[in-house]
Protein backbone atom coordinates (compact mmCIF):
# COMPACT_ATOMS: atom_id res chain seq x y z
CA UNK A 1 0.00 0.00 0.00
CA UNK A 2 1.44 3.63 -0.94
CA UNK A 3 1.41 5.60 2.62
CA UNK A 4 0.58 9.58 2.00
CA UNK A 5 3.53 11.15 3.67
CA UNK A 6 3.56 14.73 2.90
CA UNK A 7 5.50 17.36 1.60
CA UNK A 8 6.27 20.49 4.23
CA UNK A 9 6.59 22.81 1.87
CA UNK A 10 2.83 21.84 0.89
CA UNK A 11 1.07 24.60 2.93
CA UNK A 12 -2.02 24.61 1.65
CA UNK A 13 -2.60 21.61 2.34
CA UNK A 14 -5.46 22.04 5.21
CA UNK A 15 -7.04 25.01 7.17
CA UNK A 16 -4.25 24.82 10.43
CA UNK A 17 -1.29 24.22 8.54
CA UNK A 18 -2.31 27.17 6.51
CA UNK A 19 -2.52 29.78 9.56
CA UNK A 20 0.30 28.15 10.98
CA UNK A 21 2.54 28.92 7.94
CA UNK A 22 1.11 32.50 8.26
CA UNK A 23 2.22 32.71 11.69
CA UNK A 24 5.16 31.90 10.33
CA UNK A 25 5.57 34.72 7.89
CA UNK A 26 5.99 31.94 5.06
CA UNK A 27 3.19 33.49 3.01
CA UNK A 28 3.83 36.90 4.03
CA UNK A 29 4.17 37.84 0.20
CA UNK A 30 1.31 36.13 -1.50
CA UNK A 31 -2.22 35.60 -0.40
CA UNK A 32 -1.76 36.06 3.90
CA UNK A 33 -4.36 34.66 5.61
CA UNK A 34 -3.68 37.92 8.01
CA UNK A 35 -2.84 40.38 5.43
CA UNK A 36 -6.21 39.43 3.58
CA UNK A 37 -8.32 39.41 7.25
CA UNK A 38 -6.49 42.93 8.63
CA UNK A 39 -7.86 44.92 5.38
CA UNK A 40 -10.98 43.19 4.95
CA UNK A 41 -13.30 41.38 7.60
CA UNK A 42 -12.13 42.64 10.70
CA UNK A 43 -12.60 46.40 9.77
CA UNK A 44 -16.44 46.85 10.53
CA UNK A 45 -17.47 43.77 11.45
CA UNK A 46 -20.10 44.05 8.98
CA UNK A 47 -19.47 39.89 8.01
CA UNK A 48 -20.42 38.43 11.45
CA UNK A 49 -23.73 38.95 13.50
CA UNK A 50 -22.17 40.47 16.39
CA UNK A 51 -19.14 43.40 17.12
CA UNK A 52 -17.11 43.90 19.92
CA UNK A 53 -16.48 46.57 22.00
CA UNK A 54 -12.72 45.97 24.09
CA UNK A 55 -11.63 48.28 26.75
CA UNK A 56 -7.72 48.74 27.27
CA UNK A 57 -6.53 50.48 30.14
CA UNK A 58 -2.56 52.09 30.09
CA UNK A 59 -1.85 50.56 33.80
CA UNK A 60 1.79 51.70 33.97
CA UNK A 61 3.47 53.54 31.30
CA UNK A 62 3.15 51.74 28.01
CA UNK A 63 1.84 48.78 29.88
CA UNK A 64 -1.72 47.98 28.91
CA UNK A 65 -4.24 45.62 29.53
CA UNK A 66 -7.59 44.61 28.35
CA UNK A 67 -10.08 45.83 31.15
CA UNK A 68 -13.26 45.26 29.98
CA UNK A 69 -14.58 43.37 27.00
CA UNK A 70 -18.28 42.87 24.93
CA UNK A 71 -19.80 41.77 22.05
CA UNK A 72 -21.47 43.95 20.69
CA UNK A 73 -24.06 44.83 17.48
CA UNK A 74 -23.70 43.47 14.27
CA UNK A 75 -20.98 46.33 12.57
CA UNK A 76 -19.95 47.53 16.22
CA UNK A 77 -16.83 47.42 16.79
CA UNK A 78 -14.82 49.65 18.59
CA UNK A 79 -11.60 50.17 21.35
CA UNK A 80 -12.37 52.48 24.46
CA UNK A 81 -8.39 53.58 25.02
CA UNK A 82 -7.40 55.09 28.86
CA UNK A 83 -4.27 56.66 28.44
CA UNK A 84 -2.33 56.49 32.18
CA UNK A 85 -2.62 60.31 32.08
CA UNK A 86 -6.38 59.83 32.27
CA UNK A 87 -7.15 60.69 28.84
CA UNK A 88 -9.98 58.21 27.03
CA UNK A 89 -9.66 57.89 23.28
CA UNK A 90 -11.92 55.81 21.03
CA UNK A 91 -10.83 53.96 17.93
CA UNK A 92 -13.51 52.63 15.68
CA UNK A 93 -14.58 53.02 11.37
CA UNK A 94 -11.86 54.26 9.94
CA UNK A 95 -9.32 55.02 12.41
CA UNK A 96 -9.25 51.59 13.99
CA UNK A 97 -8.72 50.49 10.56
CA UNK A 98 -5.82 52.43 9.59
CA UNK A 99 -3.92 51.63 12.88
CA UNK A 100 -4.54 48.15 12.29
CA UNK A 101 -3.19 47.78 9.38
CA UNK A 102 -0.33 50.14 9.73
CA UNK A 103 0.39 48.02 12.60
CA UNK A 104 0.13 44.48 10.85
CA UNK A 105 2.36 45.34 7.94
CA UNK A 106 5.16 45.82 10.78
CA UNK A 107 3.66 42.80 12.76
CA UNK A 108 2.44 40.28 10.59
CA UNK A 109 1.88 37.93 13.52
CA UNK A 110 0.98 38.98 17.29
CA UNK A 111 4.02 40.03 19.49
CA UNK A 112 4.94 39.42 23.24
CA UNK A 113 4.69 43.37 23.47
CA UNK A 114 2.52 45.48 25.75
CA UNK A 115 1.98 48.45 24.02
CA UNK A 116 -1.14 49.72 23.23
CA UNK A 117 -1.43 47.93 19.27
CA UNK A 118 0.30 44.93 20.50
CA UNK A 119 -2.42 43.85 23.61
CA UNK A 120 -5.58 45.33 20.89
CA UNK A 121 -4.68 42.50 18.74
CA UNK A 122 -4.65 40.07 21.54
CA UNK A 123 -8.27 41.23 22.18
CA UNK A 124 -11.75 40.21 20.62
CA UNK A 125 -10.96 42.70 17.67
CA UNK A 126 -7.59 40.98 16.92
CA UNK A 127 -9.53 37.71 16.86
CA UNK A 128 -12.42 39.27 14.68
CA UNK A 129 -9.37 39.77 12.50
CA UNK A 130 -7.93 36.65 12.35
CA UNK A 131 -4.98 37.60 14.23
CA UNK A 132 -5.26 34.32 16.74
CA UNK A 133 -7.12 31.16 17.06
CA UNK A 134 -7.99 31.43 20.76
CA UNK A 135 -7.15 34.75 23.23
CA UNK A 136 -4.08 34.90 26.00
CA UNK A 137 -5.16 35.33 29.12
CA UNK A 138 -2.00 37.01 30.16
CA UNK A 139 -3.51 40.38 27.97
CA UNK A 140 -6.20 40.24 30.11
CA UNK A 141 -6.60 42.62 33.54
CA UNK A 142 -8.10 39.35 34.82
CA UNK A 143 -9.60 35.92 33.95
CA UNK A 144 -13.08 37.35 34.33
CA UNK A 145 -12.95 39.72 31.27
CA UNK A 146 -11.73 37.11 28.56
CA UNK A 147 -14.36 34.59 30.01
CA UNK A 148 -17.16 37.74 29.16
CA UNK A 149 -16.48 36.71 25.16
CA UNK A 150 -16.27 33.06 25.29
CA UNK A 151 -19.47 32.60 23.81
CA UNK A 152 -19.01 35.20 21.55
CA UNK A 153 -15.64 34.00 20.04
CA UNK A 154 -17.02 30.81 19.65
CA UNK A 155 -20.14 32.45 17.68
CA UNK A 156 -17.46 34.26 15.65
CA UNK A 157 -15.51 31.26 14.80
CA UNK A 158 -18.50 29.17 13.74
CA UNK A 159 -19.81 32.09 11.34
CA UNK A 160 -16.32 31.92 9.78
CA UNK A 161 -16.99 28.10 9.23
CA UNK A 162 -20.44 29.07 7.77
CA UNK A 163 -18.62 31.19 5.52
CA UNK A 164 -17.78 28.12 3.70
CA UNK A 165 -20.34 25.11 4.46
CA UNK A 166 -23.70 27.26 4.58
CA UNK A 167 -25.35 27.83 7.75
CA UNK A 168 -26.85 25.33 9.73
CA UNK A 169 -29.71 25.31 12.28
CA UNK A 170 -29.62 24.42 15.75
CA UNK A 171 -31.70 24.15 18.60
CA UNK A 172 -31.42 26.74 20.94
CA UNK A 173 -32.81 28.36 24.10
CA UNK A 174 -32.99 31.32 26.47
CA UNK A 175 -31.33 29.51 29.43
CA UNK A 176 -30.26 26.12 30.49
CA UNK A 177 -33.18 23.17 30.84
CA UNK A 178 -33.78 23.27 34.89
CA UNK A 179 -33.60 19.96 35.53
CA UNK A 180 -30.29 18.91 33.59
CA UNK A 181 -27.67 17.76 35.72
CA UNK A 182 -24.37 20.13 35.63
CA UNK A 183 -20.81 20.23 37.39
CA UNK A 184 -19.56 16.94 35.95
CA UNK A 185 -16.11 16.68 37.62
CA UNK A 186 -16.44 20.05 38.81
CA UNK A 187 -14.14 18.73 41.96
CA UNK A 188 -11.40 17.59 39.76
CA UNK A 189 -8.14 19.40 38.96
CA UNK A 190 -5.81 18.93 35.79
CA UNK A 191 -6.41 17.30 32.33
CA UNK A 192 -6.58 13.68 31.58
CA UNK A 193 -3.66 13.54 29.21
CA UNK A 194 -2.46 10.75 27.83
CA UNK B 1 2.77 7.66 27.78
CA UNK B 2 5.07 5.14 28.70
CA UNK B 3 8.82 4.15 27.95
CA UNK B 4 10.98 2.67 30.32
CA UNK B 5 14.25 2.46 31.73
CA UNK B 6 17.10 1.72 29.12
CA UNK B 7 18.88 -0.94 30.15
CA UNK B 8 22.82 -0.22 29.75
CA UNK B 9 23.59 -4.59 30.56
CA UNK B 10 21.36 -5.55 27.73
CA UNK B 11 21.73 -3.00 24.86
CA UNK B 12 22.33 -5.20 21.95
CA UNK B 13 21.93 -2.15 19.09
CA UNK B 14 24.53 -2.31 16.42
CA UNK B 15 24.89 1.26 15.05
CA UNK B 16 22.41 0.92 12.23
CA UNK B 17 19.94 0.69 14.70
CA UNK B 18 20.62 4.26 16.70
CA UNK B 19 17.61 6.80 16.04
CA UNK B 20 19.49 9.53 14.10
CA UNK B 21 18.83 12.85 14.36
CA UNK B 22 19.68 16.51 12.78
CA UNK B 23 20.04 19.46 14.30
CA UNK B 24 17.52 22.50 12.56
CA UNK B 25 17.31 26.12 13.30
CA UNK B 26 13.42 26.58 12.51
CA UNK B 27 12.01 29.01 15.07
CA UNK B 28 8.28 28.48 15.95
CA UNK B 29 7.98 30.57 18.54
CA UNK B 30 5.89 33.14 17.04
CA UNK B 31 3.24 30.65 15.08
CA UNK B 32 2.66 29.06 18.42
CA UNK B 33 1.83 32.13 20.14
CA UNK B 34 0.15 33.82 17.19
CA UNK B 35 -2.55 30.18 17.50
CA UNK B 36 -2.25 30.97 21.49
CA UNK B 37 -0.55 27.47 22.19
CA UNK B 38 1.92 28.97 24.37
CA UNK B 39 1.51 26.01 26.59
CA UNK B 40 3.48 23.82 23.89
CA UNK B 41 6.52 26.24 25.30
CA UNK B 42 5.71 27.00 28.68
CA UNK B 43 8.52 25.56 31.02
CA UNK B 44 6.79 23.81 33.46
CA UNK B 45 5.20 21.28 30.47
CA UNK B 46 8.16 21.15 27.82
CA UNK B 47 6.05 19.22 25.26
CA UNK B 48 7.87 20.24 22.75
CA UNK B 49 12.09 19.84 21.90
CA UNK B 50 12.74 22.73 19.22
CA UNK B 51 16.29 21.76 17.34
CA UNK B 52 16.18 18.39 16.98
CA UNK B 53 14.31 16.29 14.63
CA UNK B 54 14.48 12.16 14.25
CA UNK B 55 15.47 11.23 10.86
CA UNK B 56 12.94 8.37 10.19
CA UNK B 57 13.86 6.31 6.90
CA UNK B 58 11.08 5.33 5.03
CA UNK B 59 10.89 1.95 5.33
CA UNK B 60 10.97 2.29 8.95
CA UNK B 61 8.05 5.01 8.23
CA UNK B 62 5.89 2.47 6.35
CA UNK B 63 6.31 -0.41 9.21
CA UNK B 64 5.29 1.65 11.84
CA UNK B 65 2.12 2.82 9.69
CA UNK B 66 1.67 -1.10 8.88
CA UNK B 67 1.94 -2.40 12.29
CA UNK B 68 -0.38 -0.17 13.22
CA UNK B 69 -3.10 -0.88 10.93
CA UNK B 70 -2.22 -4.51 11.48
CA UNK B 71 -2.57 -3.90 15.02
CA UNK B 72 -6.42 -2.41 14.92
CA UNK B 73 -7.62 -5.26 12.82
CA UNK B 74 -6.13 -7.98 14.86
CA UNK B 75 -8.02 -6.16 17.88
CA UNK B 76 -11.47 -5.98 16.60
CA UNK B 77 -11.23 -9.63 15.47
CA UNK B 78 -9.99 -10.70 18.81
CA UNK B 79 -13.41 -9.36 20.31
CA UNK B 80 -15.69 -12.02 20.84
CA UNK B 81 -18.99 -11.38 20.08
CA UNK B 82 -21.95 -9.99 22.04
CA UNK B 83 -19.24 -9.20 24.67
CA UNK B 84 -19.58 -11.88 27.86
CA UNK B 85 -19.35 -10.61 31.06
CA UNK B 86 -16.17 -12.67 31.70
CA UNK B 87 -14.35 -11.19 28.79
CA UNK B 88 -15.54 -7.11 29.56
CA UNK B 89 -14.52 -8.33 33.22
CA UNK B 90 -11.14 -9.49 32.73
CA UNK B 91 -10.45 -6.26 30.60
CA UNK B 92 -11.90 -4.22 33.92
CA UNK B 93 -14.11 -2.32 32.06
CA UNK B 94 -15.99 -1.01 34.87
CA UNK B 95 -19.52 -3.04 34.97
CA UNK B 96 -22.20 0.34 35.00
CA UNK B 97 -20.34 0.93 31.48
CA UNK B 98 -21.41 -2.96 30.78
CA UNK B 99 -24.65 -1.69 28.62
CA UNK B 100 -22.86 1.03 26.88
CA UNK B 101 -19.81 -0.92 26.04
CA UNK B 102 -21.98 -3.27 24.75
CA UNK B 103 -24.42 -1.08 22.67
CA UNK B 104 -21.92 1.13 20.90
CA UNK B 105 -20.14 -2.20 19.60
CA UNK B 106 -23.17 -3.61 18.26
CA UNK B 107 -24.35 -0.42 16.40
CA UNK B 108 -21.53 0.63 13.64
CA UNK B 109 -22.79 4.27 13.95
CA UNK B 110 -20.96 4.59 17.40
CA UNK B 111 -18.16 5.26 15.24
CA UNK B 112 -14.16 5.42 17.01
CA UNK B 113 -12.35 8.64 15.62
CA UNK B 114 -9.00 8.18 16.42
CA UNK B 115 -6.61 6.57 19.08
CA UNK B 116 -2.67 6.18 19.68
CA UNK B 117 -0.42 3.51 19.41
CA UNK B 118 2.90 3.39 21.13
CA UNK B 119 5.00 1.29 19.92
CA UNK B 120 9.25 0.44 20.25
CA UNK B 121 10.78 -0.39 17.25
CA UNK B 122 13.59 -2.90 18.23
CA UNK B 123 16.12 -5.00 15.87
CA UNK B 124 12.82 -7.60 15.79
CA UNK B 125 10.51 -4.88 14.12
CA UNK B 126 7.79 -3.01 16.05
CA UNK B 127 6.61 -3.75 18.88
CA UNK B 128 3.22 -2.80 20.52
CA UNK B 129 3.63 -1.06 24.13
CA UNK B 130 -0.05 0.02 24.72
CA UNK B 131 -3.00 1.48 22.45
CA UNK B 132 -4.61 4.68 24.22
CA UNK B 133 -7.79 4.16 22.29
CA UNK B 134 -10.35 6.38 24.19
CA UNK B 135 -8.83 9.84 25.33
CA UNK B 136 -5.17 10.38 23.25
CA UNK B 137 -3.52 13.38 22.76
CA UNK B 138 -0.34 15.37 21.43
CA UNK B 139 -2.89 15.96 18.41
CA UNK B 140 -1.59 19.55 18.10
CA UNK B 141 2.20 18.38 18.29
CA UNK B 142 1.70 15.78 15.54
CA UNK B 143 -0.56 17.15 13.83
CA UNK B 144 0.60 20.74 13.20
CA UNK B 145 3.72 21.63 15.49
CA UNK B 146 5.97 19.01 14.05
CA UNK B 147 5.34 20.20 10.71
CA UNK B 148 5.89 24.09 11.76
CA UNK B 149 9.34 23.28 13.04
CA UNK B 150 10.83 21.81 9.96
CA UNK B 151 8.86 24.84 8.09
CA UNK B 152 10.45 27.04 9.79
CA UNK B 153 14.05 25.39 9.37
CA UNK B 154 13.00 25.67 5.41
CA UNK B 155 12.94 22.00 4.91
CA UNK B 156 10.31 22.49 2.07
CA UNK B 157 10.90 19.49 0.35
CA UNK B 158 10.95 17.28 3.32
CA UNK B 159 8.61 14.86 3.61
CA UNK B 160 6.86 13.59 7.37
CA UNK B 161 4.24 11.10 7.99
CA UNK B 162 1.61 13.49 9.29
CA UNK B 163 -1.33 13.56 8.05
CA UNK B 164 -3.35 13.62 11.05
CA UNK B 165 -5.52 16.59 10.46
CA UNK B 166 -6.49 15.53 7.07
CA UNK B 167 -8.23 11.84 8.50
CA UNK B 168 -9.87 13.60 11.43
CA UNK B 169 -11.57 15.72 8.92
CA UNK B 170 -12.31 12.19 7.03
CA UNK B 171 -13.61 10.23 10.53
CA UNK B 172 -15.60 13.55 11.13
CA UNK B 173 -17.42 13.30 7.75
CA UNK B 174 -17.82 9.51 7.77
CA UNK B 175 -19.23 10.33 11.53
CA UNK B 176 -21.58 12.98 10.53
CA UNK B 177 -23.47 10.85 7.15
CA UNK B 178 -23.52 8.33 9.60
CA UNK B 179 -25.96 9.73 11.41
CA UNK B 180 -27.03 12.18 9.33
CA UNK B 181 -30.41 12.01 11.26
CA UNK B 182 -29.04 14.07 13.86
CA UNK B 183 -28.39 17.64 14.09
CA UNK B 184 -24.73 17.95 13.08
CA UNK B 185 -24.02 19.55 16.29
CA UNK B 186 -20.80 18.91 18.11
CA UNK B 187 -19.49 19.73 21.48
CA UNK B 188 -16.30 18.85 22.46
CA UNK B 189 -15.34 18.74 26.35
CA UNK B 190 -12.24 18.96 28.48
CA UNK B 191 -10.99 19.22 31.69
CA UNK B 192 -11.20 23.48 32.00
CA UNK B 193 -7.47 23.52 34.26
CA UNK B 194 -5.88 21.78 30.90
CA UNK B 195 -4.93 24.23 28.57
CA UNK B 196 -3.23 21.25 26.97
CA UNK B 197 -6.55 19.32 26.51
CA UNK B 198 -8.46 22.26 25.42
CA UNK B 199 -6.25 22.90 22.45
CA UNK B 200 -6.26 19.22 21.68
CA UNK B 201 -9.84 19.77 21.02
CA UNK B 202 -9.50 22.70 19.24
CA UNK B 203 -7.74 20.84 16.51
CA UNK B 204 -10.62 18.22 16.62
CA UNK B 205 -13.12 20.85 16.45
CA UNK B 206 -11.07 22.71 13.44
CA UNK B 207 -11.88 19.09 11.63
CA UNK B 208 -15.17 18.44 12.64
CA UNK B 209 -16.03 22.18 11.54
CA UNK B 210 -14.45 21.28 8.01
CA UNK B 211 -16.52 17.76 8.00
CA UNK B 212 -19.64 19.83 8.16
CA UNK B 213 -20.59 20.67 12.24
CA UNK B 214 -21.10 22.99 13.98
CA UNK B 215 -19.16 23.25 16.71
CA UNK B 216 -18.24 24.64 20.41
CA UNK B 217 -15.87 24.38 23.02
CA UNK B 218 -17.00 23.65 26.39
CA UNK B 219 -15.31 22.66 29.61
CA UNK B 220 -17.05 18.98 31.12
CA UNK B 221 -18.26 20.98 34.37
CA UNK B 222 -20.14 23.50 32.25
CA UNK B 223 -22.88 21.14 29.88
CA UNK B 224 -26.03 20.74 30.76
CA UNK B 225 -26.98 17.43 30.46
CA UNK B 226 -30.89 16.20 30.44
CA UNK B 227 -32.65 13.57 29.95
CA UNK B 228 -36.35 14.45 31.12
CA UNK B 229 -38.74 15.98 28.17
CA UNK B 230 -38.61 17.56 24.98
CA UNK B 231 -35.29 19.26 26.64
CA UNK B 232 -33.78 16.19 26.72
CA UNK B 233 -30.14 16.47 25.46
CA UNK B 234 -26.62 17.25 25.89
CA UNK B 235 -26.76 21.59 26.28
CA UNK B 236 -23.75 24.35 26.38
CA UNK B 237 -23.90 28.01 26.67
CA UNK B 238 -22.72 29.26 23.66
CA UNK B 239 -23.84 33.40 23.96
CA UNK B 240 -25.74 35.32 26.38
CA UNK B 241 -29.07 34.02 27.24
CA UNK B 242 -28.66 31.59 24.24
CA UNK B 243 -27.84 27.61 24.80
CA UNK B 244 -27.80 25.15 22.35
CA UNK B 245 -28.79 21.44 22.19
CA UNK B 246 -25.96 19.37 20.87
CA UNK B 247 -26.64 15.75 19.12
CA UNK B 248 -22.63 14.82 18.87
CA UNK B 249 -20.52 15.01 22.17
CA UNK B 250 -16.65 14.07 22.22
CA UNK B 251 -15.26 14.04 25.36
CA UNK B 252 -11.16 14.27 26.59
CA UNK B 253 -12.05 12.42 29.89
CA UNK B 254 -11.34 8.84 30.15
CA UNK B 255 -14.62 6.47 30.03
CA UNK B 256 -13.92 4.51 33.06
CA UNK B 257 -13.00 8.00 35.39
CA UNK B 258 -16.97 8.52 34.83
CA UNK B 259 -17.37 5.51 35.13
CA UNK B 260 -16.03 5.46 38.96
CA UNK B 261 -16.55 9.30 39.39
CA UNK B 262 -19.56 10.32 37.87
CA UNK B 263 -21.82 6.70 37.69
CA UNK B 264 -24.93 9.81 37.39
CA UNK B 265 -23.22 10.69 34.49
CA UNK B 266 -23.25 7.08 32.78
CA UNK B 267 -26.75 6.56 33.33
CA UNK B 268 -27.90 9.66 31.91
CA UNK B 269 -25.56 9.25 28.87
CA UNK B 270 -27.23 5.32 28.64
CA UNK B 271 -30.56 6.94 28.46
CA UNK B 272 -29.56 9.44 25.79
CA UNK B 273 -27.51 7.31 23.76
CA UNK B 274 -30.42 4.38 23.40
CA UNK B 275 -32.90 7.25 22.38
CA UNK B 276 -30.56 8.33 19.81
CA UNK B 277 -30.58 11.94 21.22
CA UNK B 278 -26.93 12.07 21.60
CA UNK B 279 -23.72 10.39 20.19
CA UNK B 280 -20.71 10.27 22.25
CA UNK B 281 -17.13 9.77 21.09
CA UNK B 282 -14.85 7.73 21.55
CA UNK B 283 -17.44 5.35 21.60
CA UNK B 284 -17.81 3.43 24.99
CA UNK B 285 -15.91 0.23 23.74
CA UNK B 286 -12.97 2.01 22.95
CA UNK B 287 -12.26 1.22 26.53
CA UNK B 288 -12.11 -2.49 25.34
CA UNK B 289 -9.09 -1.44 23.70
CA UNK B 290 -7.68 1.17 26.16
CA UNK B 291 -7.39 -0.87 28.92
CA UNK B 292 -3.88 -2.82 29.12
CA UNK B 293 -5.34 -6.18 29.82
CA UNK B 294 -6.34 -5.63 26.16
CA UNK B 295 -2.61 -6.09 25.65
CA UNK B 296 -2.76 -10.05 27.81
CA UNK B 297 -6.00 -10.75 25.77
CA UNK B 298 -3.77 -9.96 22.29
CA UNK B 299 -1.28 -12.04 23.45
CA UNK B 300 -3.28 -15.16 24.19
CA UNK B 301 -5.11 -14.64 21.24
CA UNK B 302 -1.96 -14.28 19.03
CA UNK B 303 0.83 -15.96 20.81
CA UNK B 304 4.41 -14.90 19.87
CA UNK B 305 3.12 -12.42 16.94
CA UNK B 306 5.66 -10.81 15.60
CA UNK B 307 3.97 -7.31 16.40
CA UNK B 308 3.19 -8.07 20.49
CA UNK B 309 5.22 -8.48 23.44
CA UNK B 310 4.32 -11.08 25.86
CA UNK B 311 1.69 -10.39 27.92
CA UNK B 312 0.14 -12.02 30.75
CA UNK B 313 -2.31 -11.17 33.64
CA UNK B 314 -0.19 -13.16 36.07
CA UNK B 315 3.83 -12.40 36.42
CA UNK B 316 6.31 -13.63 34.27
CA UNK B 317 9.94 -14.55 34.44
CA UNK B 318 13.36 -12.87 33.93
CA UNK B 319 13.19 -8.58 32.69
CA UNK B 320 9.56 -7.72 32.76
CA UNK B 321 6.96 -4.24 33.22
CA UNK B 322 3.81 -4.26 35.96
CA UNK B 323 1.57 -1.41 34.78
CA UNK B 324 -1.91 -0.88 36.06
CA UNK B 325 -4.82 -1.12 33.62
CA UNK B 326 -5.86 1.84 33.26
CA UNK B 327 -2.47 3.72 34.05
CA UNK B 328 -1.58 7.09 32.18
CA UNK B 329 1.76 8.78 32.06
CA UNK B 330 3.89 5.69 33.10
CA UNK B 331 2.28 6.49 36.62
CA UNK B 332 2.62 2.93 38.90
CA UNK B 333 4.87 1.21 36.48
CA UNK B 334 7.05 -0.97 37.50
CA UNK B 335 10.44 -2.99 36.21
CA UNK B 336 10.81 -6.20 37.75
CA UNK B 337 13.72 -8.38 37.30
CA UNK B 338 14.05 -11.98 38.25
CA UNK B 339 11.53 -10.97 40.50
CA UNK B 340 12.52 -8.54 42.18
CA UNK B 341 11.48 -4.59 41.68
CA UNK B 342 13.92 -2.41 40.15
CA UNK B 343 12.42 0.64 39.32
CA UNK B 344 9.21 1.60 40.60
CA UNK B 345 6.93 4.74 39.77
CA UNK B 346 4.87 6.50 41.97
CA UNK B 347 1.18 7.35 40.56
CA UNK B 348 -2.86 7.24 41.59
CA UNK B 349 -3.57 4.09 39.82
CA UNK B 350 -1.80 1.84 43.29
CA UNK B 351 -5.54 0.30 43.33
CA UNK B 352 -6.01 -0.86 40.18
CA UNK B 353 -5.40 -4.64 38.39
CA UNK B 354 -1.65 -5.03 36.39
CA UNK B 355 -0.87 -6.18 33.70
CA UNK B 356 2.67 -8.18 32.96
CA UNK B 357 4.32 -7.37 30.17
CA UNK B 358 8.03 -8.47 28.38
CA UNK B 359 10.52 -5.96 28.94
CA UNK B 360 11.60 -4.19 26.10
CA UNK B 361 14.37 -1.85 25.20
CA UNK B 362 13.45 1.21 23.09
CA UNK B 363 15.72 2.74 20.45
CA UNK B 364 18.47 5.03 21.67
CA UNK B 365 20.67 7.62 20.02
CA UNK B 366 24.16 8.58 20.51
CA UNK B 367 23.63 10.08 24.00
CA UNK B 368 21.57 7.73 25.24
CA UNK B 369 18.25 9.36 24.85
CA UNK B 370 15.21 6.66 24.34
CA UNK B 371 12.35 6.80 21.87
CA UNK B 372 8.79 5.80 21.44
CA UNK B 373 6.92 6.18 18.27
CA UNK B 374 3.51 7.52 18.92
CA UNK B 375 1.75 6.09 15.77
CA UNK B 376 -1.63 8.06 15.44
CA UNK B 377 -4.56 5.70 13.94
CA UNK B 378 -8.33 7.68 12.70
CA UNK B 379 -9.80 5.07 10.45
CA UNK B 380 -6.05 3.93 8.97
CA UNK B 381 -2.25 4.57 10.51
CA UNK B 382 -1.72 8.50 9.10
CA UNK B 383 0.73 9.88 11.27
CA UNK B 384 3.67 9.34 13.96
CA UNK B 385 5.35 11.62 16.62
CA UNK B 386 8.29 10.77 18.81
CA UNK B 387 8.96 11.56 22.41
CA UNK B 388 11.99 10.80 24.11
CA UNK B 389 13.17 10.37 27.26
CA UNK B 390 16.59 10.28 28.89
CA UNK B 391 15.75 7.55 31.26
CA UNK B 392 12.65 6.90 33.16
CA UNK B 393 10.12 8.77 31.43
CA UNK B 394 6.77 9.27 33.22
CA UNK B 395 4.40 13.13 31.77
CA UNK B 396 7.66 14.86 31.00
CA UNK B 397 8.82 13.21 27.57
CA UNK B 398 9.51 15.67 25.13
CA UNK B 399 7.99 15.43 21.52
CA UNK B 400 10.28 15.81 18.36
CA UNK B 401 9.53 16.57 15.01
CA UNK B 402 10.45 13.68 12.56
CA UNK B 403 11.90 13.63 8.59
CA UNK B 404 11.40 10.71 6.49
CA UNK B 405 14.69 9.69 4.68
Amino acid sequence: MQRKYLLIGDWKRNVLIAATASCLGLTACNNSNQADTATSNWSSGESYSQGVITELTEISPDNWKITDERPAGAGEVAAIVRHYDGQVDTLKGEALQREMQQYASVHPTNTNGTGMMDVLMWSGIGYMAGRMMSPNPGYYANPNVMQRTSAWRSNISQERSRVSTGSRGGTFRRSAPSSGRTGIFSGRRGGFSA
Amino acid sequence: MAIYVADPVHRTYSAGDKIKLIPHDGNITTALQGLGWNWVLEDECINYLPGEAVVLPRHQADDLLRAADELYEMMVASIPEDLPDDFLRQLGVPENLWKLVRHSWNDERYWHLYGRFDIAQTPDGPKLIEFNADTATSIPETAVVQWASLAAAGKYNAAQASGLYEALVAQFKQWRDMNADLEPSLVLTYMEASAEDRTNCEVLAQAAQEAGFDTHLCPIDQINVTVFGEDSGIWAQVGAEQWQRFSFMYKLIPWEQLAWEEPEVITDLENLSFTRTVMVANPAYTLIFQSKGMLAWLWQNYPHHPLLLETSLAPLTGKYIAKPFFGREGQNVEVVVNGESVTRIAGEYEQQPLVYQQFCDFPQDEAGNLYQAGVFWAGEACAIGYRRADGIITNTSQFLAHILE
